[in-house]
């Protein structure tokens, strides 16, 4: 790309702003040429998104007009992200003046746009991830790629690592067939581990160019000392001082749940003298409402919006210059990233606070802080492949074209995290697809993937490629319902949640306090109400765990008196009097707490077991310990984790708890435990839908009998298939759920000499928190269905005097 | 298992799903929904085609155990009316071996009515003691037993719910779960029972080996 007139263009229209390139952007200039695949990173909001389409712009600048080739593709991993950044280019080109056609495809995109673009392509197309699988497995996708030549990855550390990378993998795999010579250019927030990122989406190293901006971030804690709630995820003691810092600002409040969001909102709002505009964002809300917030954003309309994980991404909203995050950050990464939102005019300086909701959280800030002075970032979790990923990636080949298995196999090697994956299971897959892959080979008359006489695979009938179409993607959500009022749509809301309400029921949805009116076919009927507060406040904790670094941390921060100082005194008083009342979780060794506690009619025996070791750790130890009480007989009624300690109820009291961490089938526990676990029939739930045995549940679909149970199908297929690749899969699946194993091994052995057991009568200061955490993991479904089924008509018989 | 009086006879109800009438040796089930897993192939989901061997399985198994000369199957033993033909060898041996052994009463459903089971007799209802065997009730006030609606019933416990397939059972009406291991249900609470069913009514909620009672304002609907 040596043509200087071209450069001019862009260095003029730089002139023309007043503006001139970053480094960042110079390097890119200069190497997109000798460079097949580049990697630039920066700190969040340096224009990085426009970094990346600076070489393509430029490309594009010298093609004759009226071209009707596709010649950039852009890959988001959010919809809103996609229509940004169209807004952001559109801008851009207007002021330079080239004639260059854009357009966006995401599953909010109309059939008729859709099939346009395939007949006529844009230059530039903005997608996202599932959408781009989705054109892979058009008939003419071989047509629509084979000239592209520019790839960008937007956000990529969003996506590695998880099921949506493996599928943008394998699809960015299987382009590199169709087109030989385009280049990748993938753009990342700060991460850790640069040349593996790299390698996953290109499958080889790739030229990095580390943007050295270095913004100036002021990061404090905001909390009405006083007043720190011992538990809950509510910013409402500290509301007033939240309130005082919008004004003169433009703000964004990160909180972790949808349920944070509205009640903040909603709270906001009751003080809100000044009448600032205060607006609310998050997934469940009508696309139209969210589309309506994001421009007002844009045009400096607003002075805050609530936001959730929805605008964790790069949208490019330059004025704000204040992030308010509400509640634990969970991670040092994400936390910087989200911080990163503000100013995105590089010379300022960010500012951001950080708003603890409990004790505990207080003491997360704290070190999140130090982490951020001393840049300690997280190290990402490498995973390989999944086989559902792979099957639905497999679908979608077969859709678009007739394959030989031993050339598809090849090629999805080239996807790094399947580079591993074996002639065996591939077939596996093949045949799973092609008649269900069960050893009773009865639906032959049924076959999905055909083979044809040539040895090639395909998929032929319209139904199948239909169903593929209408099922990609690999995020399983729950179950959702739509909201609506008087007819006018509001959202959707998680089934879960409305399954708990009652007729009547008021809650918070979209800012307001709606009644529950009926639900009749996955809608949600609600009508206004004059309720001042909403009857079911749901305030789960984020679901996101916190990442161990922290948890680290914190427990340092415990065990050192020299670092309290720092601390306000309510917290100190809040870890004095635990080790008055019982004492400190020691930073080698494991505290356990017992106490009884009365739950109507049933005595429970809670017990505490603080590791400090994450939540995965947690979890898994929760499994491990509820199966090896069966023994002893003692059942284990139910756990919640969070990522200090674990907290069980038992039905009696444990007569040693010290042979509990006596370890030696860990491993046997562990795998008995898995199979029978609802972790496990969760993530057959999700693998089913994934690899395409199962239809997604649709919001607007009527649930008719031909809708079919995950649970029941599993419990069939484990009694005659145990080696089924799909139990397989669910095997791979939640054993990364609960990754770390060995972690709790090597943890249990160094402590195992060091357990201090404290039998109390009552909670402990620190016990608080957890014991009334909502997020419950639920045992082995059956016995705890049948104890508290038998529970239940015990006391029923006894109150009618029968027993 | 639970006794209940129904038109002063003695009926028990199994945590499997059948209803056993001890006085007359006979056993009655509803809703097998044979071969749901072929049914469901043919539109893409190629589900474990295990579903009709483990139910007669089931099925075998559970009789055997009782003393039963006459088996009466109230309608939707087969998902389709084309299920029939699917059935593999071993489930057929199966399903021969009741129906050569048992005399057997088939009451057809809305799902296989075109289907005829060879040893059966096939009925659109069938009546013994003045009692009505059918797979729909009628809405008049008949002395009625069937199945076609899987009913299913939802507890909530301390934030957790609960929920199982179920017997409901009237003065007049007993309707059955489903006993296919295929087969989905319905909730209790919809309105749908309200046009045959008298207000009061008791849920015996069934998991394999236990079965509990309860009465309407124990359960929760399912939204």
């Amino acid at each position: 790309m040596k043509n200087n007139k071209n450069s001019n263009i862009i260095s003029s229209w730089l002139i023309k702003k007043g503006w001139s390139l970053y480094n960042h952007q110079k390097e890119i200039l200069k190497n997109v040429s000798i460079e097949d695949n580049i990697l630039l990173t920066s700190p969040t909001g340096t224009g990085k998104t426009l970094s990346g389409f600076l070489p393509s712009l430029l490309d594009l600048s010298q093609l004759k007009k009226s071209n009707k080739i596709l010649h950039t593709l852009y890959i988001s991993p959010l919809k809103s992200l996609t229509y940004d950044i169209e807004r952001n280019i559109i801008e851009t080109l207007n002021e330079i003046d080239i004639n260059i056609r854009i357009d966006t495809r995401t599953g909010d995109t109309s059939h008729l746009r859709k099939k346009n673009q395939l007949l006529n392509p844009p230059n530039i197309l903005m997608t996202t991830i599932e959408s781009f699988a989705i054109l892979m497995s058009e008939k003419s996708s071989y047509e629509f790629f084979k000239n592209i030549k520019f790839v960008i990855i937007d956000e990529i550390h969003t996506f590695l690592n998880k099921k949506r990378g493996e599928l943008l993998s394998l699809n960015l795999a299987r382009l590199n067939n169709i087109s030989k010579s385009h280049k990748k250019i993938m753009l990342s927030a700060t991460i850790k581990d640069y040349e593996d990122a790299c390698r996953y989406f290109c499958n080889k190293k790739a030229f990095l160019i580390n943007a050295k901006v270095k913004k100036q971030i002021s990061v404090k804690i905001l909390s009405d000392i006083h007043n720190i709630p011992w538990t809950g995820y509510t910013p409402q003691y500290a509301i007033k001082l939240i309130y005082e810092k919008l004004e003169g600002n433009t703000c964004i409040i990160f909180v972790n749940t949808r349920a944070q969001a509205e009640l903040l909102f909603q709270n906001l709002w009751k003080i809100n003298e000044k009448k600032l505009k205060i607006a609310l964002h998050h997934g469940s809300l009508e696309k139209r409402i969210r589309l309506q917030v994001e421009n007002k954003m844009a045009n400096g309309e607003l002075d805050c919006v609530i936001a959730t994980s929805s605008l964790d991404l790069g949208i490019d909203w330059s004025s704000v210059n204040l992030i308010i995050q509400i509640g634990a950050p969970k991670g040092v990464t994400r936390l910087v990233q989200r911080i990163g939102r503000s100013n995105h005019f590089l010379d300022g300086q960010s500012t951001a606070y950080l708003v603890p909701t409990n004790k505990f959280e207080f003491l997360e800030c704290t070190v999140a802080i130090q982490a951020i002075k001393e840049n300690d970032l997280e190290e990402i979790i490498h995973r390989k492949g999944s086989i559902d990923v792979l099957a639905q990636h497999i679908t979608g080949v077969a859709c678009s074209t007739e394959f030989c298995s031993d050339s598809l196999y090849s090629n999805i090697l080239k996807s790094w995290p399947f580079r591993n994956i074996s002639k065996k299971t591939f077939n596996e897959v093949l045949n799973f697809l092609s008649t269900g892959g069960y050893s009773l080979s009865n639906y032959d008359q049924f076959r999905k993937l055909e083979k044809k006489s040539n040895g090639r695979y395909e998929i032929k009938k319209k139904k199948f490629i239909k169903q593929y179409k209408m099922n990609v993607g690999t995020i399983v959500e729950s179950e959702m319902l739509e909201v609506k009022l008087n007819n006018k749509k509001l959202g959707q809301i998680e089934e879960w949640f409305i399954k708990r309400l009652e007729k009547g029921d008021t809650f918070l949805f979209g800012g307001e306090i709606l009644a529950l009116e009926s639900i009749k076919m996955n809608i949600v009927k609600v009508s206004r109400t004059k309720a001042h507060r909403p009857k079911i406040p749901s305030y789960a904790g984020g679901k996101m765990p916190l990442s161990t670094k922290l948890a680290f941390r914190v427990i340092e921060l415990i065990n050192n008196k020299d670092k309290w100082k720092k601390l306000p005194s309510t917290i100190i008083t809040w870890l004095e009097s635990q080790k008055n009342n019982s004492i400190l979780p020691p930073q080698n060794g494991m505290l356990i707490e017992s106490f009884p506690r009365n739950i109507g009619s049933m005595n429970e025996v809670y017990y505490l077991f603080y590791t400090f070791e994450g939540s995965n750790v947690n979890q898994t130890l929760g499994f491990v310990i509820s199966k090896k009480l069966e023994f002893q007989g003692i059942k284990a009624l139910g756990f919640v984790c969070t990522d200090y300690a674990l907290a069980m109820w038992v039905n009696k009291k444990i007569k040693n708890v010290n042979e509990l961490f006596e370890f030696n089938n860990f491993k046997k526990y562990l795998i008995n435990w898995l199979e029978e676990s609802s972790l496990f029939r969760r993530n057959f739930k999700k693998v089913s839908v994934i690899s395409g045995l199962l239809d997604r549940g649709f919001p607007n679909k009527k649930k008719n009998h031909l809708s079919i149970n995950s649970d029941l199908i599993f419990k069939v297929l484990k009694k005659y298939e145990r080696n089924h690749i799909l139990i397989r899969a669910t095997e791979e699946e939640s054993k990364r759920d609960l990754i770390e194993i060995d972690r709790l091994e090597k943890y249990v052995l160094r402590i195992n000499k060091n357990i201090l057991i404290k039998n109390l009568k009552k909670p402990s200061p620190l016990s608080i928190p957890l014991i009334l955490q909502i997020n419950t993991e639920v045992l082995n479904k059956d016995i705890v269905d049948e104890y508290y089924l038998n529970e239940i008509e015990k006391k029923l018989l006894l109150e009618a005097g029968l027993k | 298992m639970k006794k209940i009086l129904f038109k002063k006879n003695h009926f028990i109800l199994m945590p499997s799903g059948i209803l056993y009438w001890p006085d007359e040796f006979s056993l009655i089930i509803a809703d097998l929904h044979l071969e749901k897993s072929s049914y469901f192939a043919k539109y893409g989901s190629l589900l474990p085609p295990y579903d009709s061997f483990e139910t007669l399985t089931k099925l075998k198994e559970n009789l055997l155990k009782l003393k039963v000369d006459k088996i009466i199957l109230l309608g939707d033993i087969f998902h389709d009316n084309g299920a029939y033909e699917r059935l593999e060898r071993k489930s057929k041996l199966i399903l021969d071996f009741i129906t050569n052994n048992f005399y057997t009463i088939f009451v057809f459903g809305n799902h296989d009515k075109n289907i005829n089971i060879p040893n059966t007799k096939k009925y659109s209802y069938y009546k013994i003691k003045d009692i009505i065997f059918s797979h729909q009730p009628s809405k008049l006030g008949l002395y009625e037993i069937f199945g076609h609606y899987h009913p299913k019933a939802y507890l909530k416990f301390r934030n957790k719910k609960i929920s199982k397939n179920c017997f409901i059972v009237t003065k007049k009406k007993i309707c059955l779960p489903a006993f296919g291991v295929y087969t989905g249900g319905i909730d209790v609470q919809n309105k749908v029972f309200d046009e045959f069913l008298e207000s009061k009514r008791d849920y015996y909620l069934i998991d394999e080996k236990n079965i509990f009672k309860f009465g309407s304002n124990q359960l929760q609907s399912k939204f």
